[in-house]
């Protein structure tokens, strides 16, 4: 009866169903807790296209887009989330495509990063080998340029109106994993030409070759 | 010393009725396992991250639930994909998506911690986009650490043979109370 066996498989199991109980209300709390998506105040705006390509090899147009963002991300945080992923979404219809989706810029904000200091948010970002955007959470980013073009399936993006989301994916500690869009949105009228890059450092070898 | 007594110890009828506990253990793992593919529509609804592509996020040896679902496919999410030929599904998260009048789906994925999205060095030499077909699940649900346990099975098959081993024994031997 009270062998080292059952011992151990009475406290095992008893520490495992614990453990698990806890676990379910952590996952549980994030609907409670998780605030709807309208709670930041955000204020994106495309603030300005500075090149339009025909993308000959990979088969489409390409847009370049710099962006104004401002939002403070620290309503998100609660005990479960271990952090987001912020990014910024273009959406338009062709007449080919019902749905287009390109993700044009996204960054990374982690829950230990909230309380860095500058200092330490750039040593943390290189040991993870990326840019830190933030500072304490907040996103303050004046023509800030896309990291990703945007790439179109097929050569449809003259004349076109583009919608710009900001979106975000909360992965928890342990639990359900959230998506969330901003309810405001912006959009543009792309130009119904093409145009090569207008700033210097947007020339690429591949505008030249296309 | 004392299992080995106990198995001694017990008759045919005894072992024989261990026998098909253990067994029912088993086939209710099995049961378990495959009603969860039918409930969420993916092969396999549970998997092990093996790679640190996906990090900050997910990290070797963390556990995600897989939920096909109906809801149509965002950027922004997580999936899992088989490219026909190779063996280790992917989690990667969703860059891209074209959705055409007839509704077939053409997606480009990027690892978070990757610089590039996965169309050169990933997918294979024929495949552009990723398609619906690639797809076997959306991932859901994250729990951390647990899946260390079958990255070190899987690594020293000796542990895992211990393991079911020792759980072997310990179901045959349990006595019923």
């Amino acid at each position: 009866m009270f062998s080292w066996k059952s011992r151990a498989s009475t406290i095992g199991s008893y520490s495992t169903s614990v453990l698990g109980g806890l676990v379910i209300v952590l996952a549980l709390s994030s609907y409670i807790l998780t605030p709807p998506s309208s709670i930041l105040d955000v204020t994106l705006t495309a603030n300005s296209l500075v090149k339009l390509h025909q993308y000959r090899r990979v088969g489409g147009d390409g847009a370049l887009f710099y962006f104004d963002l401002k939002t403070d991300l620290k309503p998100l945080f609660h005990w479960n989330l271990k952090m987001v992923y912020v990014y910024l979404s273009a959406e338009y219809k062709t007449q080919r495509n019902e749905i287009n989706q390109v993700v044009l810029w996204d960054t990374i904000v982690e829950r230990e990063e909230l309380n860095h200091t500058r200092k330490e948010a750039k040593k943390h970002g290189q040991l993870r080998r990326r840019p830190i955007y933030h500072t304490k959470g907040v996103l303050d980013l004046e023509d800030l340029k896309c990291k990703y073009i945007l790439l179109d399936d097929g050569f449809n993006l003259r004349n076109q109106n583009v919608t710009f989301k900001l979106n975000w994916n909360i992965v928890p500690n342990a639990g359900l994993m959230f998506d969330q869009i901003h309810p405001k949105t912006t959009s543009m009228v792309l130009p119904s030409t093409y145009i090569k890059a207008r700033r210097d450092q947007d020339y690429s070898a591949e505008d030249e070759i296309n | 010393m004392d299992t080995f007594n106990a198995i001694r110890g017990m008759n045919k009828r005894e072992f024989a009725s261990q026998t098909v506990s253990l067994l029912y253990v088993v086939a209710s793992a099995l049961v378990i396992w495959k009603m969860l593919s039918v409930v969420t529509d993916c092969e396999s609804p549970i998997v092990v991250v093996l790679t640190g592509s996906m990090e900050p996020a997910f990290w070797r040896g963390d556990i995600l639930f897989l939920y096909m679902g109906k809801e149509p496919f965002q950027v922004g999410d997580i999936v899992v994909y088989k490219q026909p030929g190779k063996e280790i599904p992917i989690v990667h998260r969703l860059t891209t998506l074209h959705v055409d009048n007839k509704g077939r789906v053409k997606m480009l994925t990027k690892g978070d911690n990757n610089h590039s999205n996965d169309r050169y060095g990933i997918y294979n030499q024929d495949i552009w986009w990723l398609e619906r077909e690639h797809i076997i699940g959306r991932v859901k649900g994250y729990l951390p650490y647990v899946g260390m346990v079958t990255i070190i099975m899987n690594d020293y098959p000796m542990v895992k043979f211990a393991v079911i081993g020792i759980l072997a024994i310990m179901t045959l031997t349990s006595k019923e109370q």
